[in-house]
């Protein structure tokens, strides 16, 4: 049963009101004032009643009225309602397993990736200080509300059933917008084969951004390559053990020296998926520090492909090249790349979906 | 004073409804839908807690058979042709893990 909410309030009163009935994690929140948000229902085109979908873990109902409630109180303008509505529809997907990863003991998170024309059309941020909104108020309130739907509707709430052990600090707002000049290569959702004329949500399931820096490379597209994919491959990370997808963000220089030494975006996922794989004796190890390999070792999610016997053989981090999501965003001033290890095996996988072609 | 709206969405239509609680001796075999393997990579106490969960039903039901099932993958719902399996048992008892 939830706590009661009255109907009308002096707005002074929200901040207090809305912690006291664990309406935010933490932050605080604009009051969910209801001119403010019919005029965020008004820019979906849809009705208030639109059911959006079940938001797990508690799978209590989304309607349009109670995201744009949710996109109010994240200091949304009408016209980014757009791009909520999008990323929700793609992480409602079943293969996303938005369940599994809100609740999990991995810090993972849905990141949402807008690419397209949108990013111009709402001045979305893709330089300095991407993965902490850009000091733009679109890119943050955009996150803030992915963030909030799932906590006011999807009921999900620290131990409450979240298990998550160590946290993750895009909890509180996880989206990036794609450069959209300043790059050498197509934009993402175009390279996962989605038109989308008026630009594209992607959302990939993961951890926070480890910084990779091109120092001691020479600037040799091989070797910043390598770089990443040593990232890619550390000994803690979710995918070195259970493959699944990664995301990796190039700065605009890094990409374009990777690109004037020939190397396409299928060139670099190429690569990188060759170079990250590891010894499975360097992966899978005893208490002695020998390779694990009886049978009772098995990791069940590897593909057969792999000998798990066999201390040497080669095992990758992702599913294949095309696993590997490669952008380009972030300040133009030096060679610093980010790798975003996926949820493995276990759910999270990118799902795209395109803006609709009128706008809302 | 301001209008406001409730975050909060709406409860689904359907409540969940538990199966109404077993008899002694009314039920014969238990399927077990694990979420790990007990494996040296799972965890070291799964296969004891597995056992005290066997040894508590016992108690409580009286004599039944068991039949485990491990989900490939522990975050996604078991496949049809894994559940097809537990079909003609009396009950199963979902999401074990450590």
């Amino acid at each position: 049963m939830d706590q009661y909410l009255p109907q009308h309030i002096d707005a002074g009163d929200w901040p207090e009101l809305s912690y006291a009935l664990g309406l935010t994690d933490g932050l605080p929140t604009f009051a969910p004032a209801r001119a403010l948000v019919d005029q965020l229902i008004e820019a979906t085109g849809r009705g208030a009643r639109d059911i959006v979908g079940a938001i797990p873990p508690a799978n209590r109902v989304a309607t349009v009225e109670g995201v744009a409630a949710n996109a109010a109180m994240a200091g949304c303008r009408p016209e980014y309602m757009t791009v909520v509505l999008t990323a929700l529809d793609a992480m409602l997907e079943p293969r996303f397993n938005l369940a599994g990863l809100v609740v999990t003991t991995h810090p993972a998170w849905p990141l949402v990736v807008v690419g397209g024309q949108v990013v111009d059309d709402l001045a979305m941020a893709t330089g300095e200080s991407l993965f902490s909104g850009g000091g733009a108020r679109v890119n943050t309130a955009i996150g803030r509300t992915i963030k909030l739907v799932i906590w006011n509707i999807g009921m999900a709430r620290p131990r409450q059933p979240v298990q998550e052990v160590m946290g993750h600090p895009g909890r509180f707002g996880y989206c990036i917008a794609e450069e959209r000049t300043a790059t050498p290569w197509p934009a993402l959702h175009e390279s996962r084969g989605v038109v989308a004329p008026n630009g594209a949500v992607t959302v990939f399931g993961c951890d926070a951004p480890q910084t990779v820096i091109a120092v001691g490379t020479a600037e040799r597209a091989e070797l910043m390559l390598d770089q990443i994919a040593d990232q890619m491959r550390a000994r803690g990370n979710s995918n070195t053990h259970t493959m699944g997808e990664t995301l990796v963000v190039m700065s605009p220089q890094w990409a374009r020296i990777v690109a004037a030494q020939g190397f396409t975006r299928a060139d670099v996922q190429a690569f990188l998926h060759e170079r990250s794989a590891r010894r499975l004796g360097d992966v899978r190890r005893l208490a002695d520090g020998s390779a694990a390999l009886r049978e009772q070792d098995r990791y069940p999610w590897w593909p057969e492909s792999i000998d798990q016997t066999d201390a040497d053989a080669s095992v990758p981090t992702t599913w294949g090249p095309s696993s590997i999501h490669v952008m380009v965003a972030g300040g133009d001033s030096l060679t610093y790349a980010a790798v975003c290890p996926g949820w493995g095996t276990y759910g999270g996988f990118a799902c795209t979906a395109a803006l609709p072609l009128v706008r809302r | 004073m301001i209008e406001i709206v409730d975050p909060r969405g709406h409860a689904p239509e359907v409540a969940f409804v538990p199966a109404p609680r077993a008899e002694r001796n009314a039920v014969g075999r238990i399927g077990l839908l694990c979420n790990e393997a007990s494996t040296a990579h799972g965890s070291m106490q799964f296969p004891r807690y597995l056992s005290i969960l066997r040894r508590a039903i016992r108690e409580r039901l009286g004599p039944v058979e068991f039949f485990a099932q491990t989900k490939p993958v522990l975050t996604r719902p078991a496949e049809p042709e894994q559940l097809d399996r537990f079909r003609g048992w009396h009950a199963v008892v979902n999401g074990l893990g450590k």
